[in-house]
């Protein structure tokens, strides 16, 4: 059975981003913990309907009790304590029927970023970065449906987006292997010569085609896209000259 | 015997995993359960509590109405992610839950079986700590998910168990009971895992998909999902009436 993401035969409404306000607050040693805040279309939901507040990495998720639609109260523990933090947390906003049509979707937001990583994300950047708790990984890349790719890096190493930018032994390192894992996944996620024009992976295959020394094959055959994806990283890590500024810098170093 | 309850610490989690590594490769040797009195590998916990190492159980079931007894009275927050604590347990049961075959061989299944993974993706995976956790949410209505043997993990499980979403939503697990359990067998009703048979646990699993995108699943109580199962779900459902 096929599940169709776009059933709507209950009248829910969509909460629009701009009538949700979240943040996450980082906290040293301990989970982070968030703060929502709400200025809900009361015209068209009852105010006495349950509000939830999602929070969500991959299979885990954590649920809070905002109140209700008319009245948010936040919960006094919101801390993110039950979920993956290995990649970027996303949010859903419930608002549930409790009187009439007992659970019945009211209004729901899905995908909802904090208000930091918006900000990011909307910078102009291929994709953005996040330290964070990976245990032993010490980086990987993250992809969720509708944003930017997000380049997380183990919050054990010390500055490490100042490494990213400045160290060259963590650009030369990182970046190709990174670059190699987006274009891989752009083929795997879209059909072939399909990126939306609104899709992160537009200017992802723009900047691609820009730097291949060739136009990307017409071709789904992934020997030849292996191929061509191989020519973007080396063509790109020559312009940038990874190898060289990686021997300098440990040769500087003393490594 | 009963035994202080401990839990493992950074060297012992590692000699239970190297140990379960060295049985995946034909080693025949026994559980060392002697870590789990050693300070060099074990550490005290901060509530007094003795676990009854020698106590059989002849379901997951039972060693869940177990844990739930022990654990009375304890926070759950506590000990919830406690990897440790989790670890220590299974080791102390490991012969029920990964039992010697007659030539002195066993057949662990992954680590995460048994220690207590960080990767959230597996974590619903530990044989004793979804067992509780199961046990202790929804008593006698989780019986069909843990109906048996304490090495067996089964399909149902495994199913609801690979979205932990719903393993947290009362009414879907009460509404699979409903659904699959079988009284009379003590078990799950025949089919209820059976791909060929129509509304078989997949396509239960399919359906709460569907159902979620106009009902939060958290709130349904289980008459609401019962009323709104299509048709294919009547085979199951008047099997119920008469077992």
């Amino acid at each position: 059975m096929k599940t169709s993401r776009h059933i709507n035969h209950t009248g829910r409404h969509k909460i629009r981003r701009s009538e949700v306000q979240i943040t996450l607050n980082e906290h040293p040693q301990a989970p982070p913990s968030f703060d929502a805040s709400f200025k809900l279309d009361s015209s068209k939901l009852p105010g006495d309907a349950a509000l939830y507040v999602e929070a969500y990495h991959k299979n885990t998720s954590q649920r809070f009790h905002f109140g209700t639609a008319g009245s948010p109260i936040p919960p006094d523990n919101r801390s993110l304590d039950q979920l993956d933090l290995s990649g970027p947390i996303l949010f859903r906003i419930k608002v549930v029927d409790n009187s009439d049509r007992i659970g019945r979707l009211v209004a729901s937001a899905e995908r909802l970023r904090p208000e930091e990583d918006e900000e990011e994300d909307s910078r102009a950047s291929l994709m953005t970065f996040k330290s964070t708790d990976l245990g032993d990984l010490t980086w990987k890349m993250s992809f969720i449906p509708d944003s930017k790719p997000v380049l997380c890096i183990n919050n054990r190493i010390p500055e490490a987006k100042e490494q990213l930018i400045n160290n060259p032994v963590f650009q030369g390192l990182i970046l190709p292997a990174a670059l190699r894992e987006t274009l891989m996944f752009i083929f795997l996620d879209i059909d072939e010569d399909d990126a939306d024009e609104d899709s992160w992976h537009k200017p992802w295959l723009d900047f691609a085609n820009f730097i291949a020394p060739e136009d990307k094959p017409d071709s789904a055959d992934p020997y030849e896209l292996n191929d061509w994806i191989d020519d973007v990283i080396t063509e790109f890590s020559r312009q940038h000259e990874l190898c060289d500024l990686l021997v300098t810098r440990m040769e500087d170093t003393g490594q | 015997m009963s035994t202080p309850m401990r839990r493992l610490n950074e060297k012992g989690l590692k000699f239970f995993q190297d140990y379960i590594g060295r049985i995946a490769g034909d080693e025949k040797s026994d559980p060392p359960i002697a870590i789990l009195t050693d300070d060099t590998w074990s550490e005290s916990v901060d509530f007094n509590l003795e676990a009854d190492g020698s106590r059989t159980f002849t379901t997951r079931y039972e060693m869940g109405e177990y844990l739930v007894q022990l654990f009375d009275g304890i926070n759950p927050q506590d000990i919830i992610a406690d990897t440790g604590l989790w670890s220590w347990l299974a080791l102390l049961w490991f012969n029920q839950l990964c039992p010697a075959k007659a030539d002195g061989t066993r057949k662990p299944s992954k680590p995460y079986n048994y220690i207590l993974s960080p990767n959230y993706n597996h974590r619903p995976r530990h044989a004793l700590r979804t067992t509780w956790q199961l046990v202790s949410e929804y008593a006698e209505s989780a019986h069909f998910l843990l109906s048996k043997g304490p090495n067996e993990r089964g399909e149902l499980l495994e199913q609801l168990a690979a979205r932990q979403f719903f393993i947290g939503c009362k009414g879907i697990i009460e509404t699979a009971s409903q659904l699959y359990s079988d009284p009379a067998r003590n078990t799950f009703k025949v089919g209820s895992t059976s791909q060929k048979r129509r509304g078989n646990i997949r396509r239960y699993i399919n359906y709460l998909q569907q159902l979620e995108l106009t009902y939060d699943l958290y709130t349904l109580p289980r008459n609401e999902i019962i009323n709104m199962l299509p048709a294919e779900y009547s085979g199951f459902l008047s099997e119920q009436g008469n077992s």
